[in-house]
């Protein structure tokens, strides 16, 4: 890899963003992190700015919305946001092992979902949507 | 003669009166006798009075628990719900004619209420002209008493007396019981509680102590890689001071050294632990310098990471809200044979009757408790050469119930631990096993269900669980669920219910076709919709569905399962599919979702 692609990764969770941000960062990939979605839209756009856009991002679902306030679909309101002016593959992350919010999240426009702790699948997810053999 | 005629004419009128009112006493303690409900039986006991002895109004009263106050508990029509509601009651022992039969055990008559000193009137019982209060004893005590008025002068004869005592006796008796009743009901309830209340300590004590132990070895394996790491790269470093300038201008060889000195400077015992280390034997040093413990300790995090994760799969399971609806348990079972995929030296014989009823159920925790059934069976037949699990169902001899049972040949369960199995975090299977909290599971999910879960065990020769559910009876439920129109092809495998999606779709105005063997069709696009069961025995849906996604047609496809899924159901969005449902076992789920979605495709122009 010549140039290495950045991911975005937005979590409020801070030891498993941490953790995430190392395995990424270890398979060779620049990594950018956030907590919520004023932070993850700031760190989006600011990249944007500097001409070295992210790749992909990596959202939570629950977590702090626009507004700062805890919210369980959050992570749809940034990729809504990102996709408005952007098309950037979103895969969304989450603790929540329920179907329909899956469905939900599919239909919103990501590329995938992925349930916390049953993730490893991700990584093979991350190389085949970045197209990297 | 005339005389001997009235007198006739009166012992007559008498004897029929005495015949009627013995009528009347049977028939009240006919109907109270079987009611077991207090508050049931009290106000139609007061029906019942005035209906068989035609009175103007009847009232039972009962003494409060003081014993001070007869308390009117039930009372004929609009008068009795006026004095119900203005909580009346009268003095134990006071003037009311209540008060007096209730203190002293004794029937009080008022035949011309007009002419009684201690009566007072009524104003919701305005045409009462007389009036007779019956105690209602059993043996020596009082616990209340009924009141009989009529429009009559003088409507109580002493005769009637008799009849009506016997009549407020039984009544008395019937009560009693009842509250009997209750008093067993209340202390069953209590006892539940307090028992449901153990269960939860002792579960959430096991659970405590159980993650206690899972958890505890990571700390101390955590700690133990910090400090040989620490000391592995400190040694390394020691050993290299001496070395020549070229070897120390490696980058890998600069960059140890310097990592190394930070760890120096914050932990001083370091330089004095590498002077000790460098005098032990080559032996002892092994045990202090070894990679192999490092690897070691990473293991033991990584099984205990591996434990917890999964006590919060199984503990999710039946945590989750029920939504019962009617399910096919052959259906059920067949796709959680195939979801589970056994290896291949483990026989599965199936003997499913696919004519029988459907259960009660919420199918994703059926499948939850067949999948750990077939799990333990599994685990129960390792040592086995020749490993079988016999699967059947049937219709119990009531024929109310559907009974799976699920046979092993594995190892077997011995009488002691027969019990000790429904427990949870009981297990046997040690660190290689789960959290014990399978069949407890299971067990949970029968009893939101009114099912059961038995075992029948022989060690060494093998064990059946047997599951039975109640049948389904809302049959015209099934009935229910509109025709349409449309061609449509059904992937899915000739179990019974596809069986039953063929008739139900070509029964209500549907064409439809079948896939052939391999799951395939010639042309996917002349389908209005391509119906999927999700879960398939011979194949993986996912495969099946390419073929269609590179037909074009991935947009006409529905899928259905008994098991839907988080991974199963995102990947077949991602493949394009229209969507994935829950698995429907009426005619009437299966018509709505499959005209709705018809109607749609029309609508949007998918064809």
């Amino acid at each position: 890899m010549d140039i290495e692609p950045r991911i975005l990764i937005v979590d409020d969770e801070e030891n498993l963003l941490r953790s995430m941000e190392k395995t990424l960062f270890r398979q060779g990939f620049d990594v950018g992190t956030a907590g919520g979605n004023i932070e993850g839209i700031e760190a989006f756009d600011e990249a944007v700015e500097d001409e070295e856009p992210f790749d992909l991002v990596i959202v939570d679902l629950n977590m702090p919305d626009f507004d700062g306030n805890e919210q369980k679909y959050a992570g749809l309101d940034l990729l809504a946001k990102i996709k408005e002016d952007h098309d950037v593959p979103v895969i969304v992350n989450s603790a929540w092992d329920e179907v329909e919010i899956a469905k939900k999240c599919i239909d919103a426009g990501a590329s995938d979902y992925f349930v916390k702790g049953r993730n490893e699948e991700m990584l093979r997810k991350i190389h085949t949507v970045l197209g990297i053999e | 003669m005339g005389s001997t005629q009235t007198d006739a004419n009166i012992t007559l009128e008498k004897a029929l009166r005495r015949a009627n009112l013995l009528a009347a006493a049977t028939e009240v303690s006919q109907n109270i006798s079987h009611i077991t409900d207090i508050d049931e039986l009290l106000p139609k006991t007061v029906d019942i009075i005035c209906d068989a002895y035609d009175f103007y109004y009847a009232g039972v009263f009962l003494v409060d628990g003081e014993g001070e106050f007869a308390v009117l508990r039930a009372g004929r029509g609009e008068p009795g719900r006026i004095m119900m509601e203005n909580n009346h009651k009268l003095a134990v022992g006071g003037n009311s004619m209540i008060g007096a039969a209730t203190a002293l055990n004794e029937a009080r008559i008022s035949l011309d209420v007009d002419t009684e000193k201690v009566w007072y009137p009524n104003p919701v019982l305005p045409e009462t002209r007389s009036e007779m209060a019956l105690p209602l004893g059993v043996g020596s005590k009082v616990i209340g008493a009924v009141t009989v008025q009529s429009t009559e002068e003088a409507a109580f004869s002493d005769e009637d007396i008799s009849s009506l005592q016997a009549m407020a006796n039984q009544l008395a008796i019937a009560i009693e019981n009842a509250n009997q009743r209750r008093m067993l009901v209340d202390a069953h309830n209590e006892l539940i509680r307090t028992k449901t209340y153990e269960a939860i300590a002792t579960a959430t004590s096991d659970a405590i102590h159980w993650i206690g132990n899972k958890s505890e070895p990571i700390r101390s394996s955590v700690k133990r890689i910090q400090d040989d790491l620490q000391t592995l790269l400190c040694a390394i470093a020691d050993a290299l001071v001496d070395a020549p300038q070229g070897i120390k201008a490696n980058p890998v060889v600069d960059l140890l050294m310097r990592e190394t000195e930070n760890v120096h400077q914050n932990n001083p015992d370091m330089a004095d632990m590498l002077e000790r280390i460098k005098r032990f034997s080559p032996k002892r040093l092994a045990r202090h310098l070894s990679i192999s413990s490092v690897q070691e300790d990473l293991q033991i995090i990584d099984e205990a990471a591996v434990l917890i994760q999964q006590i919060k799969e199984e503990l999710i399971g039946p945590a989750r809200e029920q939504a019962p609806r009617p399910a096919m348990v052959s259906d059920v079972f067949q796709d959680a044979i195939s979801g589970l995929q056994l290896p291949a030296e483990i026989k599965i014989e199936t003997d499913m009757q696919n004519d029988l009823p459907l259960v009660m159920a919420d199918p994703l925790q059926l499948n939850r408790v067949f999948v750990n059934l077939l799990k333990n069976a599994y685990e129960a037949m390792e040592e086995q050469s020749s490993p079988l699990i016999k699967v059947r169902t049937r219709l119990d001899n009531t024929g109310h119930n559907v009974v799976i049972e699920v046979e092993d040949n594995g190892v077997g369960i011995e009488d002691s631990r027969q019990d000790k199995i429904w427990i949870s975090f009981h297990t046997t299977k040690g660190l290689k096993g789960h959290a014990g909290l399978g069949l407890s599971a299971c067990r949970l999910i029968m009893e939101q269900v009114n099912g059961e879960i038995t075992v029948e065990s022989e060690l060494g020769t093998g064990s059946t669980f047997t599951v039975k559910l109640p049948a389904y009876t809302g049959k015209e439920v099934r009935e229910k669920g509109e025709s349409g129109e449309g061609r449509i092809l059904i992937i899915d495998d000739q179990d019974g219910w596809c069986q039953f999606a063929v008739e139900t779709l070509e029964t209500h105005g549907y064409t439809v076709d079948m896939c052939d063997d391999s799951y395939e069709a010639e042309d996917y696009g002349v389908y209005n919709l391509i119906l999927f069961d999700d879960i398939l025995m011979n194949a993986e849906s996912g495969d099946v569905l390419e073929r269609v996604r590179v037909s074009g047609a991935i947009n006409k496809a529905l899928g259905m399962t008994s098991n839907p899924r988080v991974e199963r159901t995102k990947d077949r969005k991602l493949l394009g599919v229209f969507d994935l449902l829950p698995k429907p076992y009426t005619q009437a789920d299966l018509l709505n979702n499959v005209k709705s979605t018809v109607e749609l495709f029309t609508a949007l122009s998918i064809s």
